[in-house]
């Protein structure tokens, strides 16, 4: 009975966002490539275990890479495996149909890429598998195409292998959308499935499976990413999840109450990510820092977001030496000053806290304040960063923190 | 609030100095030190108190750093009385006094109108320096209105500096043209890379279009390649043609010359060496043929001469034999003679030696003495055995003497030791002592801990208050439940709620009633107003005026005095009534003439019974309320009187409650430990006397009053004595015991080696007996005597069997002269009467010249056979080589043997010419390469040498040409191959996006921290604007009102005007109503317009929230005597409102605050 890998949404070559380089982070070419690196773990994987056959549900790279480089060094992976006799079946994903690429690019013998245009099923003869596939044909895929797979071969260890998103998963695009019933009715032995980026066995008869993504690319997609090995055994399956990633994303959260400032923030930070430090069995880390609880530091961190972030950056490159990039700091702390009683005094800042209270119920904030961003609006067109005033009220509390402790620290100096 | 006593307890320079702020309502407290007095250090001490001393170590000069001590007594706006003391301590540093008990800041801050440290410096602090900066700051707004009113009342004096800095941070940020702010260069640097990263990506049509140029490339690689192979075939094409010329002109030479030579015989290759053969060997044959038949005449010639006898030839051996027998009976007779003395000598040695063992022997009777070899084995054996035993008996001997000394020493051993005493009791007691622990130890330290206990315990009782008694009462103490307390403690606040309700509704009730009052007088102030009231008064008042007229004018009545009394005495009935009249006439007049007046003094009238008969309503219910009040309060009182509990209101008590049981609990706590400690001191007693106990049951002297300690120590020595001996004893013991067996094994030992010794003595004497010696012989004798008696034997045997061969070699000889004397008889008898040896010698001498005869005819004979054979052969070899001489010259088609060198001459021509021919055509075939020679030679004929060579040399060129563009082309491929195979290595692209991702996130985090900075500076805009829309008429007419008292009318008032944007600023109006901006006033006149604007807001907030103190720090040094008379007036006034403490080193404000304000107001108090 067959041994095979089940890998999906690989989007090689795709890059790792939020990765700025700064003082004090890690070299950069540790993890140059990490989807690379990532696929060439997946094949010397492949080649140790001597697998009978590799399944990609799709995504191979990025819908809008143009890079060429990346389809062709995808090719020359594949034709490492075809010189050790292992099959690759393949269905595009939403992504793979959006790039040009996918047409173009010639793959080795020993791949499969399954038609766009119908359902098609791919025998092994030598294995008594059959492996049932459709790749997309463009990018927005609707409609559930999973229910049009062939009936199962007789016989034969069936598989389905599908880019799709089983309804009610959350967080994602609702490609090919289908049931866990729907697929469980086709009577397969196994469905290959790919385009959620998180490992996820959501059905065992028959077995139905999310490899999630190879490499993770940000911090939406946190953890162990890597392949599920599948070794079938008298009508026994067992599936074991293989990490194959070279950089993970974690959310390191740090309770700095107490801190009365950026330093002894930094510090309580660092102890955290020491004992965060011990899951990550030596592999580098791209870390959000978040930071909550009341401290008296409060207006200090808020009001200097690069300072803290300068400062959480270092105590993170001594504590992880030098293996860690910090990819953002969240600051959810509170202020220990009572605001609500400030509010209430019959002072000016008891005025502006009561100002900011109204301000934060009125649903059009920003149009009553006369903010005018388009000046900003038109220079960040078109260059993916955005303007998010959806975080209204967390805003004008950033407003607060900013205020009330420059006018503190303005006076202070000036008298 | 208000500040009554200021304490400078210990603080600075200062110890116990105390300033009395008591004295009048508020009143302005002008509070002077001169320079180095500790005028700023009492400021510092001041805010201090409020807040917290902070960590300033300036001030701890006199006083150490943590004994600085301030406290100050609060009148709070309920009327009550707090006084407070502020520690230099990290937690509890605010004491109530009234309590001794810890004060919660917050609860202070709630008196302090809820504010931090800053916001109270800012709104309730002035100083010169913060004056300028207000002045600075709202200058540099422009003036703008609500800046100015925003940091008058707040005291944020900087707050054109947040303003300024929000602004420069954003444009740091962002701005729409810049080129370096961090967003704009960010979104180039990110527009750059993503240029950069197009630019690296290879594209998919790139691809594809190098593709097909190597695919091309290798296209034209092959054609030229092809152009290649026809060219070299060309080349040699024409290369053979050229080649092969020369060989077909050869050819036509070669066959004319075979012609020419004509028909000779073909004679085989080796015919002329086959002819030269056959004739020498004929010539050879017939030579040898003539030598053989002369040497065989010679042979038989010979053969005739030679003769010998047939008979002694024909006993040849037998004669050999006699002749060579001859020398061994010679040497045998010789040997015997030797033989004969050697046995003499043997007999004489073997005699001497029996004699010698012992006298009586003789040779023939030692033979009975011979013995077996097993028998001599035996006795050697025994021999051996004998040492073995008697070693045995001594060493048993020798053991058991050992042994016993052994055992007697032991046994000695163990009589000198003691005897050894049961410890076990003894050693139970330690084992309860070890289990214990160490007792008096743990005594002492939990006696420590509960006198520590019961200490604080006493002073926390002492420290609770409102009672007095010691901890066990307070145990015993039964407290009111926590429900109770809390029942009173809801209704007494429902209670204070109510009543502060009812207060509130009559205070409203009293302004409402005070108003419409003074409305009603303000309108009657002018014309008395009648109501309907009066006009029916009035009227009846003239008709009981007429009624009485009419009886004394009808029916002579007297006037009615009860009318007449209502008018002033002495007047007539006729005045009265025309009065009467008059007034009601008026009354009527009024109330049509001036009815709105009089319907609103009517209502107004009407308001006020309304009002006051609420008010009523409102003191009942209040006097109610408060009868509640008291008797609850009684009851409360009441319930911890009996405890003797001096009670505070319930939320106090409930606090006071939760110590006591606090106490209580620990009470609990220090009984549970004494117990514990008795239990303990009881076990220690007991465990002293048990071991005393068991102590003297084994030692004489106990000593008296050990300590436990000694105690337990010696009781351990006197365990650890008796365990050893008692170890020693049994080792003793085991010792003996093994010493008594090994004792008896000896024994036993002893007698088996006795026994064995016996056994072996009566083999001894068997086995020695035939020897003929007794029992008692040593085994060392006997073995000399064997040994002896063995070489005897040998020299013996010796001589038997020389005597044998003595008479062996006679019966030889003897037998040997008989068979030399038969043959002489028979062979040659001239030899008779010679001895045997000599006869034997010339017989066979004879013998031996005969057989050489014989030998040499056998020689010749085979000699001359053999020479007819070889002649016979030669014979048949000259026939056989004149048959081959005969063929060859058939061969040679002649008859002649003698023409046959010519004819061989003219065939090894032709042969040449036919080889040189043969070869020639083998090399044109090979240059035909397959083609027909006849053919081939027939083109080559055809071709023009000189022709051919031209064609070459154009056919190379272009081959050589060729192979440079292949050389180019492959080059090219190679190049192409390469940048195919660089597509799908690294993916620099990849690097950038990366980099372009980073930027992204930098990008991000810069436009929310813009959005927000943004965001700040329109908010705190907005904010001050919101500022001046509520409180700029309050404010502006409060502080207009200051503004012309400080400038002594030199400004009438503060107006809010429009700039000529349209933005509200503010303005001082001069009284000829010329408004003046800001800027253009004088530095003083901004001072003074600042400072009039915070005693506008100071007012306004002490109308909105009640008195609070105002702190003023020497804020006149810049100001002339008349100004600052003019401010310490404005000080005066607003000083009957809320304490205002001035503080000043310059002694001429104190003198002029004496002269210009009011005594009434007016408290100076010296540091």
């Amino acid at each position: 009975m067959p041994i095979f890998i089940h890998a999906s949404d690989i989007h090689l070559d795709s890059p790792l966002q939020g990765l700025l380089h700064y003082e004090g982070a890690p070299p950069v070419e540790e993890i140059r490539g990490a989807t690379r690196q990532a696929l060439d773990n997946l094949v010397n994987f492949a080649l140790s275990e001597k697998i009978d056959f590799l399944l990609i549900a799709g995504d191979l790279y990025d819908g809008d890479w143009q890079d060429f480089n990346t389809g062709l060094y995808f090719a020359k992976q594949m034709r490492t495996l075809g010189e050790a006799g292992i099959p690759v079946a393949v269905v595009c994903g939403n992504h793979d149909a959006a790039n040009t690429m996918t047409k173009t690019l010639i793959m080795p013998e020993n791949v499969k890429i399954f038609s766009f245009r119908k359902p098609e099923t791919w025998k092994l003869e030598d294995l008594s598998v059959a492996i049932h596939g459709q790749s997309y044909a463009s990018r927005d895929v609707y409609e559930n195409i999973g229910i049009f797979y062939p009936d199962p071969v007789p016989d034969s260890f069936n598989i389905g292998i599908l880019h799709c998103l089983i309804s009610g998963t959350e967080g994602h695009l609702p490609y090919a959308p289908c049931t866990l019933d729907e697929l469980a009715a086709k009577g397969y032995d196994y469905w290959a499935l790919g385009h959620v980026h998180k490992f996820g066995v959501l059905r065992k008869q028959p077995h139905i499976v999310y490899p999630g993504c190879t490499q993770g690319r940000h911090i939406r997609e946190p953890g162990a990413k890597g392949c599920v090995l599948v070794e079938a055994e008298k009508g026994d399956i067992r599936t074991e999840f293989v990490p194959l990633d070279v950089l993970r994303w974690i959310e390191v959260k740090a309770d700095i109450s107490d801190a009365q400032n950026v330093e002894q923030a930094a510090v309580a930070f660092g102890e955290r990510l020491s004992q965060a430090m011990s899951d990550l069995e030596g592999l580098n880390a791209c870390v959000r820092a978040t930071l909550t609880g009341r401290c008296p530091g409060h207006g200090r961190l808020s009001s200097n977001p690069e300072n803290l972030a300068a400062n959480i950056r270092a105590v993170a490159s001594d504590v992880s030496h030098g293996k860690v990039w910090i990819e953002k700091v969240q600051l959810q702390t509170g202020p220990v000053i009572d605001f609500d009683s400030l509010a209430e005094s019959d002072t000016p800042q008891g005025e502006l806290l009561r100002y900011l209270k109204e301000l934060a119920e009125s649903p059009q904030v920003f149009e009553e304040l006369g903010l005018d961003m388009t000046g900003l609006k038109s220079k960040l067109s078109g260059s993916g960063v955005e303007i998010q005033e959806e975080e209204a009220s967390k805003i004008l509390s950033d407003v607060r923190d900013i205020l009330l402790s420059m006018l503190a620290d303005e006076d202070n100096m000036g008298g | 609030m208000k500040i009554n006593l200021f304490k400078l307890l210990a603080y600075g320079p200062f110890t116990d100095k105390i300033l009395d702020f008591s004295d009048g309502r508020f009143g302005l407290h002008v509070v002077y030190g001169p320079n180095e007095a500790g005028k700023s250090t009492a400021l510092r001490a001041l805010i201090g108190l409020l807040y917290g001393l902070g960590h300033r170590v300036e001030d701890a000069w006199v006083h150490e750093y943590d004994k600085l001590t301030v406290g100050a007594s609060f009148s709070l706006p309920d009327g009550k009385v707090l006084n407070l003391t502020r520690y230099k301590r990290r937690k509890n540093d605010l004491i109530d006094e009234d309590t001794g008990k810890p004060f919660d800041q917050a609860r202070l801050e709630l008196y302090l109108g809820n504010m931090s440290r800053a916001g109270f410096e800012h709104a309730f602090g002035i100083s010169h320096d913060s004056l300028r900066q207000g002045v600075e700051s709202v200058l540099a707004a422009g003036g703008d209105l609500g800046h100015a009113l925003f940091a008058a009342t707040s005291g944020l004096n900087t707050l054109k500096q947040v303003m300024g800095k929000l602004e420069a941070q954003q444009n740091q940020l962002f701005t729409p043209r810049s080129q370096k702010a961090a967003i704009n260069a960010g979104i180039s640097q990110l527009n750059k890379l993503r240029k950069e990263q197009r630019d690296a990506s290879a594209s998919h049509r790139k691809w594809k279009y190098m593709k097909s140029r190597l695919d091309d490339l290798q296209k034209q690689e092959k054609e030229l390649t092809n152009r290649l192979n026809e060219l070299t075939t060309e080349i040699s094409l024409f290369s053979r043609y050229q080649d092969a010329i020369k060989y077909v002109a050869k050819l036509d030479k070669l066959q004319k010359d075979l012609e020419e030579i004509g028909p000779v015989p073909i004679l085989s290759s080796n015919f002329s060496e086959r002819r030269v053969e056959a004739q020498v060997e004929i010539q050879g044959a017939k030579q040898a043929e003539r030598d053989l038949v002369q040497s065989i005449a010679e042979i038989t010639k010979e053969l005739e001469t030679l003769t010998f006898d047939d008979k002694l030839l024909d006993n040849a051996s037998l004669v050999e034999n006699l002749a060579k027998e001859t020398s061994v009976h010679t040497k045998a007779i010789k040997d015997s003679t030797a033989l004969k003395a050697e046995i003499l000598h043997l007999h004489e040695s073997a005699e001497k030696s029996l004699r010698e063992l012992r006298s009586d022997l003789t040779i023939e009777a030692s033979d009975r003495l011979r013995l077996s070899k097993s028998e001599k084995t035996r006795i050697s054996r025994l021999g051996i055995k004998r040492a073995t035993l008697e070693k045995e008996v001594a060493e048993a001997e020798s053991n058991l003497g050992n042994t016993r000394r052994n055992l007697a020493s032991a046994k000695a051993e163990l009589g000198s030791l003691g005897e050894s005493q049961d410890t076990g009791a003894l050693e139970g007691c330690l084992e309860r002592a070890s289990e214990l622990g160490k007792l008096e130890q743990r005594i002492s330290e939990a006696q420590a801990d509960i006198s520590k206990l019961t200490e604080q315990a006493k002073v926390d009782i002492e420290a609770l208050g409102q009672w007095t008694g010691n901890l066990e009462e307070l145990e015993k103490l039964p407290l009111p439940s926590e429900e109770t307390m809390r029942r009173f403690e809801t209704d007494l606040t429902k209670l204070g709620q109510k009543l502060f309700e009812t207060d509130k509704e009559a205070t409203i009730y009293e302004e409402q009633l005070a108003e419409k009052q003074k409305a009603l007088a303000d309108l009657t102030r002018v014309k008395e107003l009648p109501g309907i009231d009066d006009l029916w008064a009035h009227r009846s008042l003239r008709d009981k005026g007429w009624l009485s007229v009419r009886d004394v004018w009808l029916n002579e009545k007297e006037p009615d005095p009860e009318f007449l009394a209502t008018f002033p005495d002495g007047i007539d009935l006729a005045d009265a009534y025309e009065q009467s009249v008059r007034k009601a006439d008026s009354t009527a007049d009024v109330l049509r003439e001036d009815a709105e007046a009089v319907a609103k003094a009517e209502g107004l009238r009407w308001e006020i019974d309304a009002l006051k008969d609420k008010l009523g309503k409102d003191i009942d219910r209040r006097r109610a309320l408060e009868k509640k009040q008291r008797t609850l309060w009684d009851q409360w009182l009441k319930i911890w009187k009996q405890l003797g509990v001096i009670a505070l209101p319930p939320r106090e008590m409930a606090s006071w409650a939760n110590r006591v049981e606090d106490l209580k609990r620990r009470a609990q706590d220090i009984r549970d430990r004494k117990a514990s400690i008795s239990s303990l001191e009881k076990e220690l007693c007991r465990l002293k006397a048990d071991i005393k106990h068991a102590l003297i049951r084994l030692v004489e002297n106990v000593p008296e009053n050990l300590s436990y300690t000694s105690l337990l120590d010696m009781a351990k020595r006197i365990v650890k004595y008796h365990v050893n001996l008692r170890t020693k004893r049994q080792e003793l013991q085991n010792r003996i015991t093994s010493f008594q067996h090994d004792i008896d094994s000896n024994k036993q030992r002893q007698s088996e080696a006795e026994q064995a010794y016996k056994n072996w003595s009566n083999v001894w004497a068997d086995a020695i007996k035939p020897l003929g010696f007794g029992a008692d012989s040593e085994p060392e004798e006997i073995n000399d005597f064997i040994l002896v008696l063995d070489q005897v034997f040998v020299a013996l045997a010796d001589a038997n069997s020389k005597k044998t061969r003595v008479e062996d070699i006679e019966d030889d000889y003897q037998e040997y002269s008989k068979r030399v004397f038969d043959s002489i008889d028979k062979l040659a008898p001239d030899l008779r009467g010679r001895k045997p040896e000599e006869a034997a010698f010339v017989l066979n001498s004879r013998l031996a010249t005969d057989k050489d005869r014989r030998k040499d005819q056998q020689k010749l004979e085979n000699e001359k056979k053999n020479k007819n054979s070889q002649l016979s052969k030669v014979r048949e070899r000259l026939a056989a080589h004149q048959e081959a001489l005969r063929l060859l010259c058939a061969e040679a088609k002649t008859d002649d043997p003698e023409q046959l060198p010519e004819i061989e001459k003219k065939a090894q021509a032709k042969s040449n010419l036919i080889n040189e021919l043969s070869a020639v055509k083998e090399r044109l075939t090979e240059l035909a390469a397959g083609e027909a020679l006849e053919i081939f030679v027939a083109q080559i004929k055809k071709q023009n040498p000189d022709e051919l060579q031209a064609k070459l040399e154009r056919i190379s060129a272009e081959k050589d040409k060729l192979q440079n563009d292949e050389k180019n082309l492959v080059r090219d491929i190679a190049l192409a191959n390469k940048d195919l195979d660089e597509i799908g290595g690294e993916s620099k692209a990849l690097e950038i996006a990366e980099e372009a991702e980073g930027m992204v996130g930098q990008i991000q985090t810069d436009v929310d921290n813009y959005i927000r900075l943004k965001l700040s500076h329109l908010v705190l805009a907005k904010a001050i604007e919101r500022h001046r829309m509520a409180n700029q008429s309050p404010v502006l007419e409060t502080a207009g009102k200051y503004f012309k008292d400080i400038t002594r009318g030199r400004f009438a008032d503060i107006k809010s005007d429009f700039d000529d944007k349209g933005d509200p600023v503010i303005k001082g109006e001069r009284p000829d109503g010329k408004m003046l901006t800001l800027a253009e006033m004088s530095d003083g006149s901004r001072d003074q317009l600042f400072l009039a604007l915070r005693l506008g807001g100071l007012a306004r907030y002490v109308k909105a929230n009640g008195p609070m103190p105002f702190i003023v720090d020497d804020v006149l040094v810049h100001f002339d005597d008349d100004r600052s008379t003019a401010v310490l007036s404005a000080f005066g006034d607003l000083s009957k409102k809320t304490q205002i403490i001035f503080f000043t080193h310059h002694k001429h404000l104190v003198r002029l605050a004496e002269s210009f304000v009011s005594d009434e107001i007016l408290r100076v108090h010296e540091l």
